[in-house]
C-alpha cells in the first residue's frame, strides 16, 4: 500500500479534549446539576445467593428527605435486560445470584440521605449454600443457578413480578421450565469448539511436548471516573440521560426496556468520559436513574464510590486453561490442545463472547495445523464478569505465551528465534483456520524486538542462540 | 452521614479546654491523611473535630545541646528537607521518605503516624529506634512525658487520654559516626501499607566493636518495640556473619503474634540480614 | 538477592466483534456556510481520542485544520449509531464511517469547485482548493459559501459494515475476523528473592497498528495498557471468598503507581491493511496483552520459576521461590 504525503494522518495532534480536562473545564455526569435534582443510591444484596423473603423499606421510605424507594414491583416495563441474554433483573424479585445484586433503590434530597437510606432498608433472605467453584458449577448435578426462561423476554412486555414475599418454596419449581441455549447444560452456558485438523495425528508427529494449567484472576477495571449519571424527565415526556458508557444506543434499547418506553422516547447522551476498558459496556447506574427519575419527575443523579465500583461493577474473567502443545525436534508446532473454563459470575453480560474468544485465540499468532480446544463460559455466584480489555485474549496469552517459553526452552532453541519459526505469514492460516492473505504483523514486531536485542548492550544476555 | 462541629482553636490553649470540654467525642485533625478515609467509610462519627494543623505550638523543629524536638504537626516532607534531622536523625528521614507518596508525605504529619497507632505505621518504628520521647499536655493534668515505645497501647489505640494532645517529640541527637538504616517492604512502590519495616540504629567504636545498636521491626505484630534480646547478642562484639545470623534468629524467636507468618518470617529474616550486613559492611 | 531476567511475548487480536455480531459505523459530516464542519457519529470517545482521529481524518482529506471540525457529543437523538467504543473497532470501523462520509462530501465539493475554477485535477489543502496545473484557487470558505448558494448537498452519511460470518458453530473454523492487530513485548526485570518482589525496569513494546494515525497517541496506549498489564501480572486480584468479596478501596487493591511504573518504549510497526482508513487497525486492547507474558518469562528468565497463577505477587512468589528453594537442597540431599 502506497504512503502518501500527508498533513493531519500520521501527526501526533494534540488532542481535542485535552485542555478542557487537564483545566478542569470538563464536565463529566457528576458535575451536572439540575435545578431539583434528587440523588440516587442502590441497595445490594448481602448475600450471594438465596432468595428474598421480605424487604422492608418503612424506616427508609419515612426518613427526611427520601423521595422514593423503588423495588421490582415498581418496575413499569421488563424487569430482565442483559447485553447476551436477559438475565439480568432491574430490581430483584426473589432470586439472588450475587452480593451486589440490586434490591432497591433510593432518591433522596442529599447523596449523604440517601446513603443512610439505603442502610436502613432491612431485607430477609433464605440463604442458598454460594456456589463460587468452577468445577463444582459445572458439575453434573449441581444447582442450576439460572432457572428461569431467560431467551424469551424480548417477547414478552412486563415481567415476571413474584410478589414479595413469596419466597422461591412456595412456587411450583416443576412447572418452572428450564430453558437453555443450544449446546448448553446446567451452569454452562456457552461451550465453543475449535477443532482443525487432526489432533491424534497432530500428537502423534510431537516429539517434544508441554503440558500446564494456568488461572488467571478477576481483575477491576479502575478507569479515573466511576459509574456515573443523570436522569430525567424533559418537557416533552422524553427520559434524557446522560452518562458515562460506551455505546448510549445498546443503553437506551435496555432503558427503554425496562421502563416501558418506546426507544424513541429514551434520548442517552454521553457525557464526558473517565475511561471504561470495556467496564462501562453493561448497565450500571442508567436503569436505576432512569426508573428513579420517572417515578419522582424530578431529575436524578447517581456516582458510585470507587469502593461500591470495585466491590460491584462488571470484572475481568477468571479463566482456567490447561493447555497442552506439541513441537517437531526442529522446532515446528504441530499441535495443540486446550480447555479454556471461564467464571463469568451471576450474569452473562458479554461473557459469552468474552471466554468464546478466549478460545479462538489460544493458539496464538503462530501457525499450528492440529487443534482441538474446548471453551466453556460458566455461571457461578461469583462477581459478574464482562467485557476487560483484551476480552478474553489477555488471557489466552498468558497461556500461549508460557507454552511458547517452555517448548523453546526444552528444544533447546532462543525464545524469539522459536518465535519467528512458528509465526503465521501470508497462506498460512489461524487458529480457525483463516488464512492469511496480507497485514500480518506478527514477524515484523519480533523483529524489530530482535533489532532491539541486538542493538542494546544492556539487553546482551538475552542474545544467546539469538537467530 | 457525618455530623461534627469543627473546631480550630487561636492557641495551645484554646485547643487544651476544648479537648477537655469534649473528650469523649472528640477527634484530633492535622493533615487528616489516616482520618479523612476513615471518615468517608463511616468508621467513626465523632461529634466533635479539632482542627490543630495551624497550631504553631505544635509545629516546628529546634534543638539544644543534646536534643532534637520535633512539632508533632511537621510534616514528612519537612522531615526530610529540614537539616538538623539529616544531620542528627537521619533515620527519620529515611522512614518519612517511604510514608504512603509525595502527596501524603506533603500533608501527613509524624504527629499523626504516631498517635493513630497503626501496627504498620512507616515513622513510629524509627522514633522507638531513636529512643523517642512523647510530650503530652491536658488541661486537667499539665504536662508529661512517655518513651515513643509506650506511645501506643494496642492497634488504634494511642496511649493518650482523651483530653490529651501530644505537643512534642523529643530525640537524642545520634552520636557522630552513627549509622542507621530503614527499610520497608511493601506491594509497590508508594501508597501502600507495609509488608513490614525495619529500623536499625549502629555505633561501632574504633575497633569495630558494636557499642550501641537498636532495633526494631514495624508491621510485623500489633506492637513495636525495640528487640533487646536480639540487641544484646550483638553489643559489646565485632561483628561476622555467624553473629548476624544468630542475631536474627533470636529475634524472630522473641517475636510473637507475628501476622502471616509464613510470608513475614522468612522475609523478614532474609531483610534483617541485609539490612545489618549492609550496615555492617559500610566504613 | 536481586536477579534479573528479560523476556518477551507476542500476541495477535481479531479486530471487532466477529460471530456475525453487527460491526457497523454511521457518520454524517455537514458543511456549514462558512466552511466550518459538524461530523456526527455515534462512537464514544472515553479518553482513547476518537473525536482527535476524525478531526484528523477529516481534515486530511477536505484540507481544513481539526479545529475547523466540531464533533458532536454521541446523542441518540442527534447521532447516528457507530457501534459501542470497544473491541479495538474506533479507528477501523468508525474511521472508515467517517472518512466515507467526508469523501462523499468532498465529491460534491470538487466537482463545485472544478466548475468554478474550470480545472479538473484540484488539491484540497492549507484552507484552500487549488488547480494542480494552473495554481488557480479558491479558499474553503467561499467553495461553502458557493455550494450553500448553488443549493447542493453539503450533508452526507458514510457507513461502514465490519460485520463477519461467525465461525462454524462445530468447528469454529471460518474467516473470525476482518483484520487483526499484531504486538510483541519484551520486559526487563528485577526479582528480590528474598522477598519476592519483582521491579519491571523497562519495556519495549512493537505494535503493528496498520498505520499511526496519531503517534503520540499510539504510544500513550501502549505506555497506559503496559501500566495495566504489569498491575494483571503481579498485584492485583479482587479477592473473593464464597462469593463475598470486601467494600475495599484504591488503598487496597494494587495498581501501579507512577513510582512502579518502567521505562517504555514504544516501537509503532506499520503493516497496513488496505481496508483500513489510511490502512490503520486498532491498538487499544493490543497495548495490554503482551505485557503480562512478557514478564512472566522475564521472572522465568530471572529464576527459573514459571507463574502460572496470577498475580505473581510477592507474597505468591515468594512461596514458589522458597517451594523451589526446598525441592533443591532435597534433591541434594
Amino acid at each position: 500500500m502506497n504512503r502518501i504525503k500527508t498533513t493531519y494522518v500520521g501527526c501526533s495532534t494534540p488532542k481535542v479534549d485535552a485542555l478542557d480536562k487537564v483545566l478542569g473545564r470538563a464536565v463529566y455526569a457528576g458535575d451536572i446539576n439540575f435545578p431539583g435534582m434528587l440523588y440516587g443510591r442502590v441497595r445490594r444484596a448481602d448475600i450471594p445467593h438465596g432468595f428474598i423473603h421480605e424487604i422492608d423499606v418503612r424506616t427508609a421510605e419515612a426518613m427526611e428527605g427520601v423521595v422514593c424507594v423503588l423495588t421490582a414491583k415498581d418496575v413499569p416495563g421488563n424487569n430482565r435486560f442483559g447485553i447476551a441474554f436477559p438475565d439480568q433483573w432491574a430490581l430483584a424479585e426473589e432470586k439472588i445470584l450475587s452480593v451486589g445484586d440490586a434490591v432497591a433503590i433510593v432518591a433522596a434530597e442529599t447523596d449523604e440521605i440517601a446513603k443512610d437510606a439505603i442502610h436502613a432498608i432491612r431485607i430477609k433472605y433464605r440463604e442458598l449454600p454460594p456456589l463460587t467453584d468452577l468445577q463444582e458449577a459445572m458439575a453434573d448435578g449441581a444447582p442450576q443457578l439460572h432457572v428461569n426462561k431467560i431467551g424469551s423476554y424480548k417477547k414478552k412486555s412486563g415481567g415476571h413480578h413474584y410478589p414479595l414475599g413469596d419466597g422461591g418454596p412456595q412456587h411450583d419449581q416443576k412447572k418452572r421450565k428450564s430453558e437453555f441455549l443450544h449446546n448448553t447444560k446446567g451452569n454452562v452456558f456457552l461451550h465453543t469448539k475449535v477443532r482443525k485438523g487432526d489432533i491424534e495425528k497432530g500428537f502423534a508427529q510431537a516429539e517434544v511436548v508441554v503440558e500446564n494449567t494456568y488461572k488467571t484472576q478477576v481483575v477491576d477495571h479502575v478507569y479515573m471516573e466511576t459509574e456515573s449519571g443523570v436522569g430525567k424527565m424533559d418537557e416533552h415526556g422524553n427520559l434524557v440521560l446522560w452518562n458515562a458508557c460506551q455505546y448510549p444506543f445498546r443503553d437506551r434499547s435496555q432503558i427503554a426496556s425496562v421502563l416501558g418506553l418506546p426507544q424513541n422516547k429514551v434520548r442517552v447522551i454521553q457525557a464526558t468520559t473517565g475511561g471504561a476498558f470495556g467496564g462501562k459496556e453493561d448497565i450500571n447506574v442508567e436503569i436505576y436513574i432512569a426508573l428513579l427519575s420517572k417515578a419522582t419527575g424530578r431529575p436524578v443523579r447517581m456516582v458510585w464510590d470507587r469502593e461500591e465500583s470495585l466491590a460491584y461493577s462488571t470484572k475481568k474473567h477468571a479463566i482456567e486453561i490447561w493447555t497442552r502443545w506439541g513441537a517437531t525436534r526442529e522446532g515446528k508446532l504441530c499441535c495443540m490442545e486446550g480447555k479454556v473454563y471461564g467464571d463469568t459470575g451471576a450474569y452473562a453480560g458479554l461473557g459469552i463472547f468474552v471466554v468464546k474468544k478466549c478460545g479462538i485465540h489460544l493458539a496464538g499468532p503462530y501457525h499450528i495445523p492440529n487443534i482441538r480446544v474446548d471453551a466453556f463460559s460458566v455461571y457461578t455466584n461469583n462477581v459478574m464478569a464482562s467485557a476487560m480489555r483484551g476480552f478474553g485474549v489477555t488471557q489466552a496469552a498468558v497461556a500461549h505465551e508460557g507454552q511458547m517459553d517452555e517448548l523453546a526452552k526444552q528444544l533447546g532453541i532462543h525464545p524469539l528465534t522459536f518465535r519467528l519459526m512458528n509465526a503465521l505469514d501470508v497462506g498460512l492460516s489461524t487458529e480457525t483456520g483463516h488464512i492469511m492473505t496480507e497485514d500480518v504483523g506478527i514477524k515484523p514486531t519480533l523483529e524489530k524486538i530482535k533489532e532491539v536485542i541486538l542493538r542494546d548492550g544492556s539487553l546482551a544476555t538475552y542474545r544467546e542462540g539469538l537467530m | 452521614m457525618q455530623n461534627f462541629s469543627f473546631h480550630s482553636p487561636a492557641s495551645l490553649e484554646d485547643a487544651l479546654t476544648y479537648l477537655s470540654d469534649h473528650a469523649e467525642t472528640c477527634k484530633i485533625i492535622a493533615g487528616g491523611t489516616d482520618l479523612i478515609p476513615n471518615l468517608r467509610a463511616e468508621k467513626l462519627h465523632p461529634r466533635h473535630m479539632l482542627n490543630v494543623l495551624e497550631l504553631e505550638e505544635l509545629g516546628g523543629i529546634s534543638e539544644t545541646e543534646n536534643m532534637i524536638r520535633i512539632g508533632p504537626t511537621t510534616t514528612f516532607t519537612e522531615l526530610i528537607e529540614t537539616t538538623l534531622i539529616n544531620r542528627f536523625l537521619p533515620l527519620l528521614v529515611k522512614a518519612s521518605s517511604q510514608v504512603g507518596g509525595p502527596q501524603i508525605r506533603n500533608r501527613g504529619t509524624i504527629g499523626g503516624n504516631i498517635c493513630t497507632g497503626s501496627p504498620a505505621a512507616d515513622v513510629l518504628p524509627a522514633v522507638i529506634a531513636l529512643d523517642g520521647e512523647l510530650e503530652l499536655q491536658s488541661e486537667k493534668n499539665g504536662t508529661r512525658r512517655i518513651a515513643a515505645s509506650e506511645a501506643v497501647q494496642a492497634p488504634y489505640n494511642p496511649n493518650l487520654e482523651p483530653d490529651e494532645l501530644l505537643t512534642g517529640i523529643f530525640a537524642h541527637k545520634l552520636k557522630p559516626g552513627t549509622r542507621c538504616a530503614y527499610e520497608k517492604v511493601a506491594p509497590r512502590n508508594a501508597m501502600a501499607r507495609a509488608f513490614m519495616n525495619l529500623s536499625i540504629v549502629l555505633y561501632r567504636d574504633e575497633e569495630g566493636v558494636i557499642s550501641d545498636v537498636r532495633i526494631v521491626p514495624g508491621a510485623m505484630m500489633a506492637l513495636a518495640r525495640r528487640i533487646t534480646v536480639a540487641e544484646e547478642v550483638l553489643a559489646g562484639k565485632k561483628p561476622d556473619k555467624s553473629l548476624i545470623t544468630k542475631a536474627a534468629e533470636t529475634l524472630l524467636g522473641d517475636l510473637k503474634g507475628v501476622w502471616i507468618p509464613d510470608y513475614k518470617i522468612p522475609v523478614f529474616r532474609n531483610i534483617f540480614k541485609r539490612l545489618l550486613g549492609e550496615l555492617l559492611s559500610e566504613s | 538477592m536481586k536477579k534479573r531476567g528479560i523476556g518477551i511475548g507476542s500476541m495477535y487480536y481479531g479486530l471487532g466483534y466477529g460471530y456475525s455480531r453487527p460491526d457497523i459505523a454511521s457518520a454524517t459530516i455537514e458543511l456549514c456556510e462558512d466552511g466550518s464542519v459538524i461530523v456526527r457519529t455515534g462512537t464514544v470517545d472515553f479518553g482513547q481520542g476518537s473525536d482527535t482521529l476524525f478531526c484528523q481524518i477529516v481534515a486530511e482529506e477536505l484540507g481544513v485544520t481539526p479545529d475547523n471540525i466540531q464533533i458532536v457529543t454521541p446523542d441518540t437523538a442527534t447521532t447516528p449509531d457507530a457501534g459501542p467504543t470497544s473491541a479495538s473497532r474506533v479507528a477501523y470501523v468508525g474511521g472508515n464511517a467517517v472518512l466515507n462520509a467526508t469523501l462523499a462530501l468532498k465529491r460534491t465539493l470538487n466537482d463545485v469547485a472544478e466548475s468554478i475554477l474550470g480545472e479538473k485535477k484540484l488539491i484540497f489543502l492549507n484552507r484552500e482548493v487549488r488547480a494542480e496545473t494552473s495554481g488557480k484557487c479558491i479558499s474553503f470558505t467561499d467553495l461553502a459559501k458557493a455550494c450553500h448558494l448553488r443549493g447542493v448537498q453539503i450533508v452526507e452519511t458514510g457507513w461502514f459494515n465490519n460485520t463477519t460470518d461467525d465461525v462454524d458453530p462445530h468447528t469454529a473454523q471460518g474467516d473470525a475476523y476482518a483484520t487483526y492487530c499484531w504486538a510483541t513485548q519484551l520486559a526487563e526485570v528485577e526479582v528480590d528473592t528474598e522477598t519476592g518482589k519483582v521491579e519491571v525496569l523497562r519495556v519495549v513494546a512493537a505494535h503493528d497498528v496498520g498505520r499511526a494515525l496519531n503517534p503520540s497517541m499510539v504510544e500513550a496506549q501502549i505506555e497506559g495498557g503496559v501500566v495495566m498489564g504489569m498491575g494483571y501480572a503481579l498485584t492485583e486480584e479482587i479477592k473473593q471468598e464464597k462469593g463475598y468479596r470486601g467494600e475495599i478501596s484504591l488503598g487496597e487493591y494494587m495498581i501501579p503507581t507512577s513510582l512502579d511504573v518502567p521505562s517504555i518504549e514504544s516501537c509503532i510497526v506499520e503493516v497496513p491493511v488496505p481496508t483500513g482508513p489510511y490502512g490503520a487497525k486498532g491498538v487499544g486492547e493490543p497495548a495490554l496483552i503482551p505485557t503480562a507474558p512478557a514478564i512472566l518469562n522475564a521472572i522465568c528468565d530471572a529464576i527459573g520459576i514459571r507463574i502460572t497463577e496470577l498475580p505473581g505477587n510477592q507474597k505468591n512468589l515468594h512461596r514458589l521461590i522458597q517451594e523451589k528453594e526446598k525441592k533443591t537442597m532435597g534433591s541434594e540431599n
